[in-house]
């Protein structure tokens, strides 16, 4: 009983960090890419105060739901049946055939989980970059050519990342529809 | 025929060669054109003085002359030092051709302030069309006042050569006060341009023709042009003995007898790169703290601690268009080397040019560490490096053209006007935030659609001092303490003397005082008229260890911090009116953002700390999982399940 209680505790955390990490998501892009793409000019007056606060939070909420759901999103056997069956091939022939059929009837049932999988690992991966390119550059360290390069770096991870939470959140939405 | 026609088509064509080339060769003279050797050329030249009538020929100074036959004249720049230079290109340059509407004024600079405390008046004029000057002649001076009261710092030329068809006879007593070479050029430690018979003292007794030539240190000059009247002849001995023989000495010259060589000439130590000290005379600033300001206590500019003089930023060449240095000047100046000669061009370096420029007279190539590149659309170099260290309240501030700096019975008084507020940080023409300097214009004025054009200096000083004339005025020369009733008085009889058509109004501290219909004295505050004249600071450049945000952000993004927090007092005779407005109001930002992005860097540290710490938990789930995911691969690949 106890354990149950705990359980959707914790669903409900992993769901409410999700929820607030999107919410961010969507007031950086919004806050980001509408000075620089839509009005060509840098990132200036509150847009920079609301896009720095959120930007912190989102960082925080990716930390946790690293912690809360990287268990879940592990990579499995199943996940690759291509890599098993490079392996598998060094196994009997008879073997063989019977795992690669056993695999193919998964395969396309696992094909949107890995890509979900693996878009999660993208996001935790290109959080760190994308958040420390600015935290970096407000220390004392470099200078204004520096600069300039990790506003760049930041600018182009940024691209990256937005693509990538995309796909992860279609993907997320339509396993939960069908479920 | 056709051949004929050939030929006196080539010999045309000759001929205009020739001519053109003629024309070319007669107009560069010795000096017009280096050759190239960076040695100073001997400066040994006979004294020519300008003659009598137009037309003549220029008369050469010999000071054994019997003074019963002749007059002494002072030497001409313009037929001295012009024999070998051209005069006529020098007086295009900057420092002489404000005059010329022809002319970009560039980015506003220092007007002259005409300041008296016993009207109520502290009106920046300037001949060149900056925004918030008025023209000396809307103000009713004529170049000639203008001359005489602001000629002390003024190397000559402009305003002090126009001919004046109103003051022909005024002219030829006191001459023209001809471009100064010597004021910036002359080497010898006599030159004097604020001693008590020095340059100043020379153009506010009207000696225009003699002022250059007795601040020579070559000869001594006396008397007044203008305690002669216009019927005087200065070049007529008899006219000259007589005037010498009254109680009120007319201008004359004695040449030291030491400086004329065997054959009568000069020498002249003729100086090309002209002396910082030079430049001080008209270019000086006292920033007045809370506590004594003197010289001592003061560092001077980085770039003249670490060797340089003024003119090797500030360069020129015969056209003394010289290099203002400011950003985006190449636009608005003909100068070469505007390019190359802001900030940004020497410490950074052109990028479009084709060699590299970075790096100029040993300037340091900036790091700016930690300073987001932002700041430097949105701010000048100058904002961060110059002009004193921003405090809660800005400067009083005294510069050599406003409070006659450097000539004699200066008021060393702090409060002596004009009141010029500095450093002011306010948002240029070109969007970026820059140091300034501030005055509050306070003058008697007619508001005609819209707009407010001075009245006279001739008027106003008839009639307001009249109106004011039981006020006491401070010793100091700072305001009086006017009120309400003083300025409906000085309106109402400003009013009587002038036609029904127009609305006198009084213009200070921001605000512009009329009398409405009923006689009432009514204020508007913000109009046009009454704004504050801002120019930028440029100097004295702070080191890099000086600079704002050296020690942290909050130096300028503090909820307290001067440069956007710090006060600008509203400076005006009107006692009622006197408060302080915020820096903030100047550089055209939000003031509650400005808080709230200064408030946000009480938490930047904790930010920071929470960032990098999710970022060291995420990089540790993602070592974690790539270690259990290296394990199962090579568990994998070692055959086990």
């Amino acid at each position: 009983m106890k354990s149950k209680r705990k359980q959707s505790i914790i669903v409900i955390l992993r769901m409410l960090a999700y929820l607030l990490a999107l919410v961010s998501f969507v007031v950086l892009v919004l806050t980001g890419f509408y000075p620089v793409l839509i009005l060509g000019e840098h990132i200036s007056g509150y847009l920079v105060i609301l896009h720095v606060t959120f930007g912190s939070v989102l960082t925080v909420c990716v930390a946790v739901l690293a912690v809360m759901w990287a268990s879940n999103c592990r990579f499995t056997a199943g996940d690759w049946p291509w890599f098993e069956r490079i392996v598998l091939r060094k196994e009997s022939p008879g073997q063989r055939v019977t795992s690669a059929k056993s695999v193919d009837k998964t395969a396309k049932s696992k094909s949107s989980g890995l890509v979900q999988k693996i878009t999660f690992w993208l996001i935790i991966f290109l959080t760190l970059p994308l958040a420390l390119s600015i935290v970096i550059s407000m220390f004392y360290l470099f200078g204004t050519h520096w600069q300039e390069l990790l506003l760049g770096f930041h600018r182009y991870i940024a691209y990256i990342f937005t693509v990538v939470v995309i796909v992860h959140t279609f993907l997320l939405i339509r396993a939960s529809a069908k479920k | 025929m056709e051949k004929g026609l050939i030929l006196e088509g080539f010999l045309f064509l000759l001929a205009l060669c020739f001519h053109a080339n003629a024309a070319e060769t007669e107009q560069k003279l010795l000096g017009d054109e280096s050759d190239g050797s960076r040695a100073h050329p001997i400066h040994r030249l006979e004294l020519f003085a300008e003659p009598g009538e137009e037309g003549k020929e220029a008369i050469k100074i010999d000071p054994n002359i019997d003074t019963a036959e002749e007059v002494l004249l002072p030497f001409s720049t313009r037929l001295t030092c012009g024999e070998c230079h051209s005069y006529g290109i020098i007086k295009g340059g900057w420092h002489f051709n404000s005059v010329d509407p022809n002319v970009d004024p560039g980015r506003p600079a220092q007007p002259w302030i005409y300041v008296d405390a016993r009207t109520g008046t502290q009106i920046p004029l300037s001949y060149r069309s900056w925004p918030g000057t008025f023209k000396p002649e809307q103000f009713g001076l004529s170049d000639r006042e203008f001359t005489k009261i602001f000629g002390r710092q003024m190397p000559g030329g402009g305003p002090g050569e126009t001919d004046d068809p109103d003051e022909v006879m005024r002219q030829y007593v006191s001459g023209k006060l001809e471009i100064n070479c010597l004021a910036c050029h002359n080497g010898d430690p006599r030159q004097d341009q604020g001693g008590t018979t020095g340059y100043a003292v020379q153009v506010s007794r009207g000696n225009f023709r003699w002022a250059a030539a007795a601040s020579s240190g070559l000869a001594t000059v006396t008397g007044s042009a203008n305690d002669m009247d216009e019927m005087y002849d200065p070049f007529d001995p008899f006219s000259v003995e007589t005037a010498q023989s009254g109680t009120k000495k007319p201008p004359t010259i004695t040449y030291h007898k030491n400086v004329f060589d065997y054959d009568n000439t000069v020498f002249f130590d003729i100086l090309r790169e002209v002396p910082s000290h030079r430049c001080y005379f008209c270019h000086s600033n006292l920033y007045i703290g809370s506590e004594e300001t003197e010289k001592w206590s003061e560092d001077e500019d980085i770039h003249l601690k670490s060797g340089l003089t003024c003119v090797d930023c500030h360069r020129n060449g015969m056209d003394h268009n010289i290099i203002r240095g400011y950003e985006g000047e190449e636009d608005e100046s003909d100068n070469e080397l505007a390019a190359v000669s802001s900030c940004e061009s020497c410490h950074l370096g052109e990028h479009s040019a084709s060699e590299p420029t970075a790096g100029r007279l040993s300037a340091p190539v900036p790091e700016h560490f930690g300073i987001p590149p932002v700041h430097f659309e949105k701010l000048t170099c100058t904002a961060c490096h110059s002009g004193p260290w921003p405090d809660d309240e800005t400067h009083l501030t005294k510069t050599s053209r406003a409070h006659r700096l450097g000539t004699p019975n200066v008021n060393k008084a702090r409060e002596m006007l004009p009141h010029i507020a500095s450093p002011v940080f306010a948002k240029q023409a070109d969007g970026k935030i820059a140091p300034h300097k501030l005055v509050w214009p306070a003058f008697w004025g007619i508001l005609k659609d819209d707009s407010v054009m001075p009245i006279e200096l001739g008027t106003v000083t008839k009639v307001i001092e009249d109106v004011l004339s039981k006020e006491e005025f401070p010793f100091s020369g700072d305001w009086p303490d006017l009120t309400d009733d003083h300025i409906a008085k000085g309106l109402t009889a400003l009013a009587s003397g002038a036609s029904a058509e127009d609305k006198t109004v009084y213009v200070a501290g921001g605000r512009l005082y009329s009398l409405d219909d009923s006689g009432q004295l009514s204020e508007q505050k913000g109009h046009p008229a009454a704004k504050p004249y801002l120019w930028p600071i440029g100097h004295d450049v702070r080191p890099a260890a000086q600079a704002l945000g050296i020690r942290y952000c909050t130096d300028c993004h503090g909820t307290k911090a001067p440069f956007f927090f710090g006060s600008v007092n509203v400076d005006t005779p009107v006692v009622a009116a006197r408060e302080s407005k915020k820096m903030i109001e100047f550089e055209d930002v939000s003031p509650f953002y400005t808080w709230a992005f200064a408030f946000s860097f009480v938490f930047r540290p904790w930010m920071k700390m929470v960032i990098i710490g999710s970022c060291a938990l995420m990089s540790l789930v993602l070592l974690l999982y790539a270690l259990k995911a290296l394990g199962c691969v090579i568990k994998t690949l070692a055959g086990e399940n």
